[in-house]
């Protein structure tokens, strides 16, 4: 039974958010799970197919979760960042480190089912498309990021240096992304979700897209999650084997 | 002129390094700062030279709560670490030139406390160890400031160069300033207005959070 | 003021005694030729793609020097002589860059026209293009000190400043390829002059800010 805890900074301290994850990570794998695949299937096999696009449209249920997430996990890794500056949590700048690969390989995916999409609408798998390359842009900045982790050994000096970095990096991430806006808007067609209801995609395409991208959000959490138990629990051995060696 | 600190503790990168440092220092004093290797030497100075913050406790001059006054910091503490601060290309007049700049003051080539002269047209990377050394104390005469706070000052300084610096700070002492020394040798000894600072490592550490 | 001024001086003695701009102007004469005789062997030399490789070009030597801006400073204890002088570590780097400006890009940006003229860039384009990178190359060494904080004390640091900088190069140098393709076709954009300018004038006020907070947390 998780009790109920009077302050949010409490799930800071590495030892309580380990106990309260190996709770609540089964219980995130079964809804991940669930919602996956009640997305995945309504949207892969009980949707029509797109009078223009034909059914290579269903990428969509992959194409637009990923990269929703690919942009959100860069901002929870500035937020995160700017937490430990501020509140030095530990578990907080693990967040933002283990989340940067999920991040990358969401980048990835999205540029990969993008490029899959591209080819039979636009006739290319990639063109310099405004859209395209802040994506692009993005995978710089995760690269940058976790290169940082990979170069040097952990300590909090890095930590703040990789917290700075994030902040840099999404400063400039959004600066690129408008640079790249100011000249043209390109080939991609305007976003699949807003909150413009005008807008929208038809309704027999929002409800499973919306299913599946909550989908995607709680996979990402469980990585999150699992990943986050991993670099805590490696800390610690880290520790007592310093400790036993002196 | 009374230099206080109370119940200093200080960490290096999330690890406690010394806690519970308390140290009462007057006008004339000169405290030497004892201890093992890695126990925080050249970290209390550099917490007193202002570069660092401590962890705990508060260090106060005259009084005055020094931690956050960048102001009484610049106009009363001097600090030479480890480095001589000096760059290999420049002649050791530029350097001198440099930091005269910089400290906004001027050396006094008269009294040439560190015997600089004969050298002032040598290249820096031309100069002996020894040599780079009593360049870099000469930063002393440079700024005069009343609390000093020297780390290791006699690394490769011959004996002549030695009794140099100690007849500096005896000057210093006489008139009143405070000198602060982590060194391995007590090159000052025949005083009595010596105090001895022994760090210890901290006895209760901290507990890690990840623990 | 005259503190200023003498840190400038001697900032420049020490960039020049660094041997920097001989290094980063061949550096750039020699990726110039490379390239250009690359695409001379595919016959594909026109004054867009060699605009391109220009701007190419002085983003990656600007970084050359950048690793030595701090790294000597902080292991010879200049750079605590610095922290404890009258003057705050903004004002340190704000000389540093300017300095890292006038030993590495500005001798590029002089070589332009001499080195464009033979490769098939009209003189005039070339000037041009000059003025365009006087305005914006300033906002390169500004940025590139963030990743010479970074990387402090940090061996291999090289490789390193180049993934964390050149990213954050792209909206100067998007906005500096699209003028100079503007120029080259002979148009006249005074938006997109006025917005690189005042990227470049951000990225100026900012930085310097960014850089001392990191290079603080190399003193904690």
């Amino acid at each position: 039974m998780i009790k109920f805890r009077k302050n949010i900074w409490e799930f800071a301290n590495p030892n309580n958010f380990l106990s309260i994850a190996n709770k609540i990570v089964p219980l995130f794998l079964i809804l991940t799970i669930i919602t996956l695949s009640v997305g995945l299937v309504w949207g892969l096999f009980f949707t029509p197919e797109d009078y223009r696009q034909g059914s290579s449209v269903k990428i969509i249920f992959i194409h637009v979760p990923t990269a929703f997430l690919a942009i959100n996990i860069y901002f929870m890794m500035f937020l995160a960042s700017i937490i430990w500056l501020i509140r030095r949590h530990h578990v907080s700048l693990i967040a933002a480190k283990s989340a940067a690969l999920i991040g990358l390989i969401m980048t990835l995916s999205a540029i990969l089912t993008g490029a899959i999409w591209g080819k039979p609408i636009w006739g290319t798998y990639w063109a310099w498309d405004p859209r395209l390359t802040s994506f692009a842009i993005l995978l710089m900045f995760y690269l940058g990021y976790l290169s940082i982790w990979q170069a040097m050994k952990f300590s909090d000096k890095i930590g703040d240096l990789s917290s700075w970095l994030c902040i840099v990096g999404s400063i400039f991430a959004l600066l690129s992304r408008y640079a790249v806006f100011f000249w043209d808007q390109g080939l991609h067609q305007g976003p699949s979700l807003s909150l413009d209801k005008e807008e929208n995609i038809d309704n027999v395409f929002y409800f499973p897209l919306i299913i599946c991208i909550i989908g995607f959000v709680l996979l990402f959490l469980t990585l999150l999650l699992i990943r986050i138990k991993t670099e805590i629990q490696k800390r610690k051995i880290n520790i007592l084997l310093n400790a036993r060696d002196g | 002129m009374n230099l206080i600190g109370s119940s200093l503790s200080c960490k290096r990168d999330g690890k406690l390094i010394f806690s519970d440092l308390s140290f009462k220092i007057k006008s004339g004093d000169v405290c030497f700062i004892k201890g093992p290797n890695g126990s925080g030497k050249s970290t209390l100075l550099r917490l007193l030279a202002g570069f660092i913050k401590a962890w705990t406790g508060k260090i106060s001059l005259n009084n005055k709560d020094i931690t956050n006054s960048n102001d009484i910091i610049y106009n009363n503490f001097f600090y030479i670490g480890h480095s001589n601060s000096l760059k290999n290309y420049l002649t050791v007049k530029q350097q001198i030139d440099f930091w005269e700049g910089v400290s906004e003051k001027k050396y006094n080539l008269e009294a040439d406390t560190f015997n600089l002269k004969k050298i002032l047209n040598r290249r820096i990377y031309e100069c002996s160890e020894g040599q780079k050394r009593r360049l870099g104390l000469s930063r002393l005469s440079i700024d005069n400031k009343k609390v000093l706070l020297l780390d290791e000052p006699t690394t490769s300084l011959d004996i002549e160069n030695v009794s140099r610096l100690k007849n500096y700070l005896k000057d210093h002492q006489k008139k009143g300033g405070i000198t602060i020394v982590a060194s391995h040798e007590d090159f000052i000894s025949s005083n009595n207005q010596n105090i001895i600072l022994t760090l210890n490592p901290p006895k209760n550490r901290e507990r890690d959070p990840f623990i | 003021m005259k503190l200023n001024f003498h840190l400038l001086k001697y900032e420049l003695l020490f960039a020049l005694a660094n041997k920097g701009i001989l290094l980063s102007t061949s550096f750039f004469i020699i990726l110039i030729l490379i390239v250009g005789i690359g695409f001379g062997q595919i016959g594909e030399s026109s004054e867009k793609t060699l605009l391109a490789i220009i701007w190419i070009a002085i983003s990656l030597s600007s970084l050359l020097s950048i690793k030595t801006m701090f790294q000597e400073d902080f292991d010879d204890g200049t750079l605590d002589l610095y922290v404890l002088s009258n003057t705050s570590i903004e004002t340190i780097i704000f000389i540093k860059s300017i300095v890292h400006w006038i030993t590495t890009n500005l001798p590029i940006i002089i070589l332009i026209p001499l080195i464009s003229f033979p490769l098939g860039i009209t003189i005039y384009h070339s000037i041009l293009i000059c003025l365009v990178m006087l305005l914006s190359t300033p906002a390169l060494s500004f940025i590139s000190t963030i990743g010479a904080a970074l990387t402090l004390g940090e061996k291999g640091g090289n490789l390193l400043i180049s993934i964390f900088i050149l990213p954050t190069f792209l909206p100067i140098i998007i906005f500096g390829m699209k003028i100079s393709l503007l120029i080259a076709n002979s148009t006249y954009d005074i938006m997109a002059h006025l917005i690189l300018f005042a990227l470049s004038l951000i990225c100026i006020a900012i930085t310097p800010f960014i850089t001392s907070l990191i290079i603080k947390i190399h003193y904690t």
